[in-house]
Formats: structure tokens, C-alpha cells, sequence
């Protein structure tokens, strides 16, 4: 140990510097390291915290923009769903009208055919009747009152028969 | 006293001349690399400065053989 | 040619010429007395070595570095948080690539070590340390006349050789370039013949690597934490590596090589570090002495650079030697 001394190598010296570097480690470690690397770690966090919301809010808009474009597909679907609606509705009710109004036309058309068919045989009917009687007159006249009138009738109504069902 | 200071200076010198060109040879090596691969230069530094430390331990072994010479 | 025949090159080289020939005569700056041990200073009744006074300054700017960034932190930091954080992070990083998983174990040890060293190695550079001090009287025959600065002392340049009771006044005179204040009166001081004293400066401050029990102090921490940490890991298997009874005689002897290189490394631990800072004094003194003004400016650059270089490769070889001892030797064969 004498030889190192001129080397400035003292026992009590190199203790103190140990000594010196445990305490200044012991100091440093409470106040600089800890604080920073805690510092350090806690920013880490929180970035990888914004980060990891930044992801989520992206996500979140990525779905609430999927369910407005759903929301607006159904809408739209549903807008065209009443218009279709309105329309086999209009259409419908089209048919409908038109249909009552071909059945009244077909009904007028009937009713006017019946009453010209009734007119037709109430003037047929008359005319016979008038015919007949005329014919009488005429026969009465031609040759008086050879016949009974019963018999005359007959005659005439037998004629006219043959007249009917000859026209 | 004066042989002292001679052998003290040669120790020093002559210890010197390895290590100087050890460490020649170690920076040149890691030049070269750093030159054919840049993307490594950090870790080739980092290892080179390491190699140099133990390349200069000889010239420190010298040092201390000269200061031994000069003081004790 | 031209370029060089400028005019503005040749007054520059001009005035940088004169400066230094200026410097020379009119500043000298004497050479301190180089000496491997600390200087004692005494400090409240103690002696204390300067060296350790210098640790001292180092570890309270440390604190206050401290102290200062951790004061109010946060969460956005900015001025001196933010560059602590920016050493911290990139250090921490740096660990973390060689040590992996244990590198939250070992960070502390690791970066107090660099930045007790480095800031210890840049307080050397600042004015005053190496040259604010006791002036006491010579005691190896060599001394430097003094000269009084209102109710300082400084050395002059002027050095004297003082034998017993015989003095030689030097050739040079003049006030000294870097001023050399000290207390200390002139009692039991030796005088020149006119009755100027004689002394010598006793820095307060020198920096903490120039004295080997700081360099030591730091290596036998760093391998007690070696071996303390190789045992933690690998228990008492640790120690195959260095009693290596299976591999014959080649591995008995790898195994003792590698006992001895484990006393080496404290050696090359605590002399790199004390060479170059002690060498990087010396230069600094010398270059002082020689040439005062200008031309030590780029070697207090070269200093800063060695100063962090020494400091980042006793913190980074710490490290390597932690990351092997928890390594199972046999996986390297």
C-alpha cells in the first residue's frame, strides 16, 4: 500500500469518493431519474391513450356514417315503397272508376234498350190493335154485317197471325 | 534520476505505438462499414468507441507503467 | 494564390500573430507544478483534498440540475425539462439496446456514473478551477515570486529556484495572464533578494479524474456492481467462469485469464479515465504557458470532447461488462 501512495491513492480519500457517489446515487434516483422516467412513462401513456381515442372516434364516426347512410338508404327505400303504394293505389282506384263507369254506361245502355224494346212492342201492340180494328171496320164495311162479329174477330186475329208469323 | 525520466518516456512511447495502431485499425474497419451499411452507424459507433476503449487499455497500461517510473 | 494573398487573410493572420506575440510578453502565465496526488486545502479545520472539493461542486450542480428541471414538471416540457428529459430518454435507450430487460435496474447506476463524470471533467474547463487557490510556500525548491493585487496575491510568471536560504531570481517579470488570487499572508515565506516572496498555488478546485482515488472510487463501484449482479443472476455458477474445472487445463487457464482480466479492467477503468483527464490538464497548462493567448481556445474543444467521451465509454463499458456477467458463460462456446 506505501507504493501507492505517490500515485495519490489514500484509503480514506477513496472511501469519501464512494461514499460521495452513493449518496449522489441515492439523491439523483429520488429526484431525477424517478420523477423523468415516471414523466417519461406517463407521457407514453397518455399518447398511446390519445391515440388509441383518436382510433375510436375515427371508428365512431366510421359507424355512426354507416348507420346515417343506412338510415338514409331505408328512408329512400321506404319514400319509394309509399309512392309505389300511391300509385298501384291510384291505379287502382282508376280501374274501379272506370269500371263503374263502363257498368253504368252498360246499364243505361240496357235500360234504354229495354224501354225502346218496350216502346216498340207497346207500339207494335197498339198498331195490331189498331190494324185489327181498321181491318174490321173495313170488312164491316165491304161486307156488312155478314159475319158475326165473333167470327170476324177470329178471322182477323187469325190473319194477323199469319201476317206475324210470316214477317 | 535522469534514467528515470528516459525510461518513463520510452514506457509511454513505445506502449503507445500499439494501441495507436489498434485503434487505427478498429476506426478504419468501422469507417468502412459505416460507409458500405450508413443505416448502422449508430451501432457500429457505439461498438467502435467499445473497441477503442479496449484497444487504449494498453496504451493505459503504459501510462501507468510511466507514471509508476516518474513518481514512485 | 489569390485567395490566400487576400488582404482581409494577411490582417487576419497579422492581428492573430501579434496577439499571440503580445500575449506572450505581456501576460506569461506560469506553470503550475504538476503533481499526481490532490492538493490538501484546508476547510474548516480539515484537510481536504481539492479533487474531492471538486466532486463536491460537480454532485451540487447535479442537484440543481435537478432540482431546477424536476421542480414544477410537465406534462408539455419545455427549457431545461426538456433537455434533461432529452439526456434521460436518450441515454435510457441506449441502455435499454444493450441491457434489454434489466435495463430499469441498472439506468441509475449507468447515467449517474456518466454525468457525474462528465459534468466533474467539464468544471475542469471553467476559469478559476486550476488557478484560484492558497498560496503556500514551495516545497520542492521551485516557486514563482508573488506580487500583490489589493488585498490578493497573485504568481507571476517570474520562477525561482529557492534552496534552503539561497534564492536565484528568474530572467522573466510581469504580471501573470490568469490571475492567481489567493489569501495567505507573506509569513514564513521565502523572499528574492529584494524581499518579493516566494510561493506556490494551491488550487482550490482541480478536477476530480486528475486524482486516482475518484477514477477508482468509480471502478470498483462499477465492478462490485459487475459481480454483484453476474451472482444475482447466475448464483453461484457466476463463478464457473473464473474456476473452470471442466474444460482441462486450456479451460483452467482460460478461467484465470479471466480472473486476472477482472482486476485488469479496474486498472484500465480508473487509469483511462485519470490518463486522459490528467494528460488533458497538462496540455491545457502547457499550452497556457506556452503560448497564453488564442492558441489553448481549441483545446479546451478538444477537452469538452474528451471530457464527454471519457464519460460516456466509463458509463457504456459498465454497462457491457453488467450486460455480460448475467450472460451464462457456456453459451458463448
Amino acid at each position: 500500500m506505501e507504493a501507492l501512495k505517490p500515485l495519490g491513492i489514500n484509503g480514506g480519500f477513496l472511501l469519501a469518493q464512494i461514499v460521495n457517489f452513493v449518496v449522489l446515487l441515492v439523491l439523483l434516483r429520488m429526484f431525477l431519474y424517478r420523477p423523468i422516467l415516471n414523466m417519461l412513462d406517463q407521457r407514453r401513456e397518455r399518447i398511446r391513450e390519445s391515440l388509441e381515442a383518436a382510433e375510436r372516434a375515427r371508428q365512431e364516426v366510421v359507424e355512426s356514417k354507416k348507420a346515417y347512410e343506412e338510415e338514409l338508404a331505408r328512408a329512400r327505400r321506404e319514400a319509394q315503397q309509399i309512392i309505389e303504394r300511391a300509385r298501384e293505389a291510384a291505379e287502382r282506384q282508376k280501374e274501379e272508376i272506370l269500371a263503374e263507369a263502363r257498368e253504368q254506361a252498360r246499364q243505361i245502355i240496357a235500360r234504354a234498350e229495354e224501354e225502346i224494346a218496350y216502346e216498340r212492342q207497346q207500339a207494335m201492340a197498339q198498331l195490331r190493335e189498331e190494324v185489327a180494328q181498321l181491318s174490321l171496320e173495313i170488312a164491316q164495311k165491304v161486307i156488312g154485317h155478314a159475319l158475326s162479329e165473333r167470327e170476324h174477330r177470329q178471322l182477323v186475329h187469325q190473319f194477323l197471325e199469319e201476317v206475324g208469323e210470316s214477317s | 534520476m535522469d534514467l528515470q525520466f528516459l525510461s518513463a518516456g520510452l514506457a509511454i512511447g513505445l506502449g503507445a505505438i500499439g494501441p495507436g495502431i489498434g485503434v487505427g485499425l478498429l476506426v478504419m474497419g468501422a469507417l468502412q462499414a459505416i460507409g458500405r451499411n450508413p443505416e448502422a452507424a449508430p451501432e457500429i459507433r457505439t461498438n467502435m468507441i467499445l473497441g477503442i476503449a479496449f484497444a487504449e487499455a494498453i496504451a493505459i497500461y503504459a501510462l501507468v507503467v510511466a507514471l509508476v517510473l516518474k513518481f514512485v | 494564390m489569390s485567395r490566400i494573398l487576400n488582404p482581409k487573410v494577411i490582417i487576419a493572420v497579422v492581428l492573430v500573430v501579434a496577439v499571440v506575440i503580445i500575449g506572450r510578453i505581456v501576460a506569461p502565465v506560469p506553470l503550475p507544478g504538476i503533481q499526481m496526488p490532490a492538493e490538501m486545502i484546508p476547510v474548516l479545520g480539515f484537510r481536504v483534498p481539492n479533487t474531492l472539493l471538486h466532486t463536491f461542486l460537480a454532485d451540487i450542480t447535479l442537484l440543481l440540475l435537478a432540482f431546477l428541471a424536476t421542480r414544477n414538471m410537465k406534462e408539455v416540457p419545455e427549457g431545461l425539462q426538456n433537455f434533461v428529459e432529452w439526456v434521460i430518454e436518450g441515454f435510457y435507450g441506449l441502455t435499454e439496446d444493450i441491457a434489454g430487460d434489466r435495463a430499469r435496474q441498472w439506468f441509475p447506476y449507468i447515467m449517474t456514473i456518466f454525468l457525474l463524470v462528465m459534468v466533474a471533467n467539464w468544471w475542469e474547463l471553467v476559469p478559476g478551477v486550476d488557478s484560484v487557490g492558497v498560496i503556500e510556500p514551495p516545497h520542492e525548491g521551485k516557486g514563482y515570486v508573488l506580487a500583490k493585487i489589493g488585498p490578493l496575491y497573485t504568481l507571476t510568471a517570474e520562477e525561482v529556484e529557492v534552496h534552503g536560504e539561497k534564492e536565484q531570481p528568474g530572467e522573466m517579470g510581469g504580471e501573470s495572464g490568469e490571475e492567481k488570487k489567493a489569501e495567505g499572508g507573506k509569513e514564513g515565506f521565502p523572499t528574492t533578494e529584494d524581499g518579493r516572496p516566494i510561493g506556490i498555488l494551491v488550487p482550490y478546485l482541480r478536477a476530480s479524474a486528475t486524482d486516482l482515488n475518484f477514477t477508482l472510487a468509480l471502478a470498483l463501484i462499477s465492478m462490485f456492481l459487475v459481480q454483484y449482479y453476474g451472482v444475482q443472476a447466475l448464483g453461484l455458477g457466476y463463478f464457473g467462469r473464473f474456476i473452470n474445472l471442466k474444460g482441462g487445463v486450456m479451460g483452467f487457464m482460460v478461467g484465470v485469464i479471466e480472473t486476472i482480466s477482472e482486476f485488469a479492467k479496474i486498472i484500465s477503468f480508473s487509469f483511462r479515465l485519470f490518463g486522459n483527464i490528467f494528460a488533458g490538464q497538462v496540455l491545457l497548462f502547457i499550452m497556457a504557458f506556452l503560448i497564453p493567448w488564442l492558441a489553448p481556445v481549441p483545446f479546451y474543444g478538444l477537452e469538452m470532447f474528451v471530457g464527454f467521451i471519457q464519460a460516456f465509454i466509463f458509463a457504456v463499458l459498465t454497462l457491457a461488462f453488467l450486460a455480460n456477467a448475467v450472460v451464462a458463460h457456456d453459451e458463448h462456446h
